[in-house]
């Protein structure tokens, strides 16, 4: 019997949907959560509705907590180093290199050049909410609003969740 | 629980109505042409027989034509896809809303097994052992589509992958459609997939500031895939302008992109070896050369830009045209066209409406939004003309602008937004339409009498038609100046009523054009109606896929009775 061209699509969009499960598995698998302290704003997404852009201390670049020259074959990543600060993490200082695994730390990108000010993104910058919320969060800055992140060995990051359910009860 | 019963029975009863009118028509057109269908198989015969020559054949045939058979399947296909569209937009929004009462893995498998089901049940349809419904098909392919597309968003929503990979949410989505495109060959996946890559386009662009190589590349592709069709190269290059237009934010930048891509299609031209495109792919080059030089003119010396961009616009718009009659073809040039013609009237017209507001924009671009209104009304009447040319061009041209004129304002006045804003304005706005409505009304006095004079119009005007329209608009006037409570009913009725009427007219005299714009119009209508009645009271995910769900119900009632016409005018020809 001959199969139908249909199903031969269905099985290819399965095994997609599979690869996309396998990609989140594999970034949830190794790497640890850690508690970041952003400040949001309310945009809204063409495809996937309301989301909150976080910015945190760590998304600007700062010469002062450089240790080290910035090298001539710069190529856009640059790693976060954070330290703990009781209730979430801070920026400690920016490198180069990787840093080592007993260290926590983000890997960032800075797609527009290395000077003070510039933008650095980790791709937790954006998070999701149920439609009309997104006033809740802009209301929470100043109340220790939290985000929990994932990040795995490499300084990959993604966002888990957020406190603001109990902030607000 | 009753009115909820009661709902449902008056949406199936409307969905019946509302398919079997246009069925009915198609019905009665074909009928019509039962005999020039006969005296076609005579000459034949004739011809079989060499009792007359190849030149008098032709001519007898051109005095029995045959309707245009695939022109009805094309607004078939257009209310199917708009239906699909709809649904696609309501399951797009019901996953952006982001709903938490639902669980996450219901929402996925829902939109999953949807997907699935569409495209599994599409590719059924669309197959040779079942051809009742194969333009249903067709769009239950598009819909699984749509669908699988709100599968990819709502795994990028729920795992939180950034905004910034929405680059790659449509990536992927496009690679799962080419299977589809290039095996099952849908058409409507085809332009999905156009219209996708733009997006792509510019959610690259967020990302990728200097790699716009990128979405130029996957065009480049999509050429190849385009096979030589006319249309389709027409609207990626259209698409390519357009996101040049709308993503760039420096005209030199603009103008550059267009510059490659029609470089590309010339090129593309040359190297495939089609000599007759040659014109479609140097004309916008020409048109690109010429708006850098006005660029210039406007950069270095500002009172020759004016009249510079005059020519410019005038040209734009009236070489293809006449380039489309030349050749006789209306594909590929018609998009090229659509894609500066959008971008000309939404560049003056932005500014303009600015100006109009009281911002700081330059009044004259006002005007010219008016200019490019008027030039888009020109080029509709030559396309027209161009594609129902067969018989009484001039007749049945102006016929159907007379009525699109009429229409047009009646259909402003009949939406709460346009009663409301004429009454927040004063009365200006009303005002305007009146004076629009008067301009249509002697314009459709004048036409249908003049015009049978001067084209040699064996048959007698249809005073009963003119009579009910002059009818229809004087209720209005009436309702409008001492009725104005209930005039939004009035109007309302008076639409519909010649929007029916144009059935009847197109049916007597044989114009099938009118008979399309009947069609386009009361699609239109209800869309609007549904629009100004259910849009507050309903999510607006609901909203678009009662819509939508209405509209395929509404195909598949035409569709299904003009099978079974088709199949009892087949056995009656057979008997």
């Amino acid at each position: 019997m001959k199969i139908p061209k249909s199903i031969w699509i269905v099985l290819f969009w399965i095994v997609i949907l599979a690869g996309m499960f396998g990609f989140q598995n594999q970034k949830t698998r190794s790497g640890y959560d850690i508690w970041v302290k952003p400040v949001p704003v309310d945009p809204r997404d063409l495809f996937r509705g309301d989301y909150v852009i976080f910015s945190y201390d760590f998304s600007t670049f700062r010469k002062s907590t450089l240790n080290e020259p910035i090298p001539e074959d710069f190529q856009k990543t640059v790693y976060a180093i954070l330290k703990n600060d009781e209730t979430s993490y801070l920026l400690d200082k920016f490198t180069f290199t990787k840093p080592s695994k007993e260290s926590v730390f983000l890997k960032g990108f800075s797609p527009g050049g290395l000077y003070d000010g510039a933008p650095i993104t980790y791709n937790i910058e954006s998070f999701f909410v149920p439609e009309g919320t997104g006033t809740k969060f802009e209301q929470a800055i100043g109340e220790n609003l939290l985000v929990k992140i994932h990040v795995n060995p490499n300084g990959e990051a993604f966002i888990k969740e957020t406190n603001i359910n109990n902030l607000s009860e | 629980m009753f009115y909820g019963l009661l709902a449902i029975l008056v949406v199936l009863v409307l969905i019946f109505v509302i398919g079997s009118l246009p069925t009915y028509f198609f019905f009665q057109h074909r009928q019509k042409f039962n005999h020039s269908a006969i005296m076609q198989m005579e000459f034949q015969a004739l011809l079989e027989k060499e009792k007359i020559d190849i030149e008098t054949y032709q001519k007898l045939v051109s005095l029995y034509p045959l309707p245009a058979k695939r022109n009805a399947v094309t607004l078939l296909q257009i209310v199917y896809i708009v239906g699909s569209i709809l649904i696609g937009i309501g399951a797009i929004l019901f996953i952006a809303s982001n709903w938490q009462q639902m669980a996450g893995w219901f929402k996925l498998a829902l939109a999953a097994v949807l997907s699935f089901v569409a495209l599994l049940l599409g590719d059924y349809f669309k197959q040779k052992r079942s051809r009742k419904l194969p333009v249903l098909g067709e769009s239950l392919v598009l819909l699984g589509s749509l669908l699988w597309g709100v599968v990819i968003i709502f795994l990028f929503q729920h795992y939180q992958w950034s905004v910034s990979y929405n680059w790659l949410l449509v990536g992927i989505w496009i690679i799962s459609l080419l299977p589809i495109m290039i095996w099952m060959k849908s058409e409507p996946v085809f332009y999905l997939i156009i219209i996708l890559s733009f997006i792509f386009g510019i959610f690259c662009q967020n990302l990728l500031a200097e790699h716009y190589w990128i979405y130029l590349l996957l065009s480049i592709a999509l050429f190849f895939l385009a096979k030589g069709n006319r249309v389709k190269e027409g609207i990626i290059a259209g698409t390519q302008i357009a996101f040049g237009f709308t993503c760039l934010e420096h005209v030199t930048e603009a103008v550059t992109f267009w510059l490659l891509t029609s470089l590309f299609h010339l090129l593309f031209c040359i190297l495939r070896k089609r000599k007759e495109d040659l014109i479609y792919a140097l004309v916008p080059l020409i048109l690109a050369g010429f708006f850098t030089l006005i660029y210039f003119l406007d950069y270095y010396q500002e009172k020759h830009w004016m009249w510079m961009h005059t020519v410019f616009v005038l040209l734009a718009l009236l070489v293809p045209i006449y380039l489309v009659y030349l050749h006789k073809s209306i594909a590929g040039l018609i998009m090229w066209l659509t894609a500066g013609y959008l971008f000309l009237w939404g560049y003056f017209f932005s500014r303009g409406l600015e100006a109009y507001w009281g911002g700081s924009g330059h009044s004259t671009y006002f005007y010219e939004a008016h200019f490019g209104y008027i030039a888009g009304i020109i080029l509709l009447v030559m396309v027209f003309m161009l594609v129902f040319q067969k018989k009484n061009p001039f007749y049945s041209t102006w016929l159907f602008m007379t009525q699109l004129f009429l229409w047009i304002p009646v259909f402003l006045l009949s939406t709460k937004w346009g009663t409301e804003w004429g009454g927040a304005v004063g009365d200006k706005y009303l005002e305007r339409m009146n004076w629009i409505l008067v301009l249509a009304l002697i314009v459709v006095t004048f036409i249908p009498v003049v015009i049978p004079i001067l084209s040699n119009r064996e048959k007698k005007l249809k005073w009963s038609y003119l009579a009910f329209t002059w009818f229809c608009v004087a209720a209005i006037f009436v309702s409008l100046l001492w009725w104005r409570d209930y005039s939004i009913f009035v109007i309302n009725f008076a639409l519909l009523f010649m929007i029916i009427q144009s059935f009847f007219w197109s049916y007597e005299e044989d114009l099938p054009a009118l008979f399309y714009l009947g069609m386009v119009a009361l699609l239109v209508f209800i869309l609007l109606r549904y629009f100004d009645l259910f849009w507050s009271m309903m999510n607006r995910s609901v909203f678009f896929i009662v819509g939508g769900v209405l509209l395929v119900g509404i195909a598949v009632v035409i569709e299904r009775q003009r099978h079974h016409l088709d199949r009892s005018e087949e056995k009656h020809e057979n008997s």
